[in-house]
């Protein structure tokens, strides 16, 4: 209390011509017209520029709901389209038979930890609460083409062999030929991965498109791999090493696509029924 | 006797402002204020009061112009200024409290620093404030610089006439 008031006693000078001051402004800007007006639209723009300060802030610190809405709308899209392009690429039967039914659902799920410095590198995704853990050999893309296929799964997390990962094999096409080989990755360049199996007698091109193949066990058909970057034929052999550059941006990835085809189940029922 | 003239002063300069001066017509909206010698005119009282003076001063002053507030609001600076200053510039402004700053107590030169640095002050701002929003502060300072030339003259004219007798007198 004497705090205050010695304080008050040091400053009352200053308070007095605050106070005046402030009674004085509040008259200038409110009985004349156009000092009023002055004042008005500088109120405005002032406060407008608070709320787009303040709203810019706000914003930065929702930036991370945001994202996990649009991963999630991306997702929806994506089994959208995965679906239509199954359709445009399937015989009349099958379109008959499946138009009625999503063939492939895209869920989004958060990587948690991600290596590409070793030779067998994983990835592993944390699990949605309340859903499924998914089964392995489910696919694994993010927003430009193939990241690699679920291993294993626990209650809460989902481990995935990585596309750079030297044990990693995938049916693969040039789209533009519709020539299929395998890709593997050497274990040298993240950002490259090799496909092979391509005949020497076949004309490719830098910059050709390669997907994933008709004949991909794990994948649906025609997922963006990457583009041919190189080529070359080795002596006494007679099939290309081309070198794909990744579509995908393994080094930075944050949010990867699991892909469930809904018929997979019954699919491996009756190959097992045979296997028996 | 002293107070009683300075107090006739003080009311004939009042009445020159608000039924002369703010009466003319002069070209560019164009103002003459020797209103800045009423401010320097308040008696040095309490320092708190001297700036409820002010303001109310420079109340009375708006009403006659027309411009709500900015004369309290100039009022009240140029009393707020006064009270910072006059310690550094008065050399025995601590033992005197009824010493008055004009051309006899400070000097010709001394003096029209202080009126100078003043008027100036409260001309640019009065002007400032008239011509909201700026659009043109070449104008401002322009009309600023007339108005404190007229007007400053006609304050030493005052001033050196009033006070030096004053002072022959006593």
């Amino acid at each position: 209390m004497n705090g205050i008031l010695a304080f008050l006693r040091r400053t009352y000078l200053f308070l007095t011509f605050l106070l005046l001051q402030g009674i004085s402004l509040f008259l200038v800007f409110n009985y004349n017209v156009a000092q009023k007006s002055f004042f008005d639209n500088l109120y405005t723009e002032v406060n407008g520029n608070i709320d787009a300060l303040f709203y810019n802030v706000t914003s930065y610190f929702n930036l991370k709901r945001v994202n996990e809405t649009l991963v999630e709308d991306y997702g929806k899209l994506k089994s959208e389209l995965l679906f239509y392009h199954y359709l445009d690429t399937s015989t009349i039967n099958n379109i008959k038979d499946t138009s009625l039914n999503r063939i492939y659902k895209v869920t989004p799920y958060r990587v948690v930890n991600n290596s590409v410095q070793l030779t067998k590198n994983f990835i592993i995704l944390k699990n949605k609460k309340g859903q499924e853990k998914p089964s392995p050999e489910t696919p694994v893309i993010d927003s430009r083409g193939v990241v690699g296929f679920v291993v294993n799964s626990s209650k809460n997390f989902s481990l995935a062999m990585s596309i750079l990962n030297t044990d990693f094999r995938l049916n693969a096409e040039i789209s533009e030929l519709g020539e299929s080989g395998f890709i593997k990755w050497d274990g040298i360049n993240t950002d490259f991965v090799l496909l092979t199996d391509i005949s020497n007698r076949i004309l490719i091109e830098k910059g050709m498109r390669v997907t994933t193949g008709k004949f991909s066990k794990k994948f649906p058909y025609g997922i963006l791999i990457g583009t041919i970057e190189e080529y070359e034929v080795k002596p006494g052999e007679g099939f290309y090493t081309i070198k794909v550059k990744l579509a995908s941006d393994i080094k930075n990835l944050e949010y990867a696509f699991l892909i469930d085809d809904i018929y997979k189940p019954e699919i491996d029922s009756l190959i097992n029924t045979v296997k028996k | 006797m002293k107070l009683l003239f300075r107090i006739l002063i003080f009311i004939l300069v009042f009445l020159v402002q608000i039924l002369f001066l703010y009466n003319l017509n002069l070209p560019n909206n164009l103002l003459v204020h020797i209103s800045l010698s009423l401010f320097l005119a308040i008696p040095k009282v309490n320092k708190a009061l001297m700036l409820i003076w002010g303001f109310a001063l420079g109340f009375l002053l708006d009403i006659f112009l027309g411009t709500i507030g900015i004369q309290s609001f100039l009022g009240v600076l140029i009393l707020y200024i006064r009270i910072i200053v006059e310690p550094y510039i008065i050399e025995d402004y601590d033992y005197n409290p009824k010493v008055y700053i004009h051309i006899q107590t400070l000097g010709l030169r001394k003096y029209i620093i202080y009126l100078l640095t003043l008027s100036l002050t409260y001309h640019f701002l009065f002007y400032l404030f008239i011509s909201l929003p700026i659009t043109d502060l070449g104008s401002i300072i322009q009309k600023s610089l007339i108005s404190f030339a007229i007007g400053g003259t006609f304050m030493l004219i005052l001033d050196y006439l009033f006070f030096y007798q004053q002072k022959q007198e006593a």
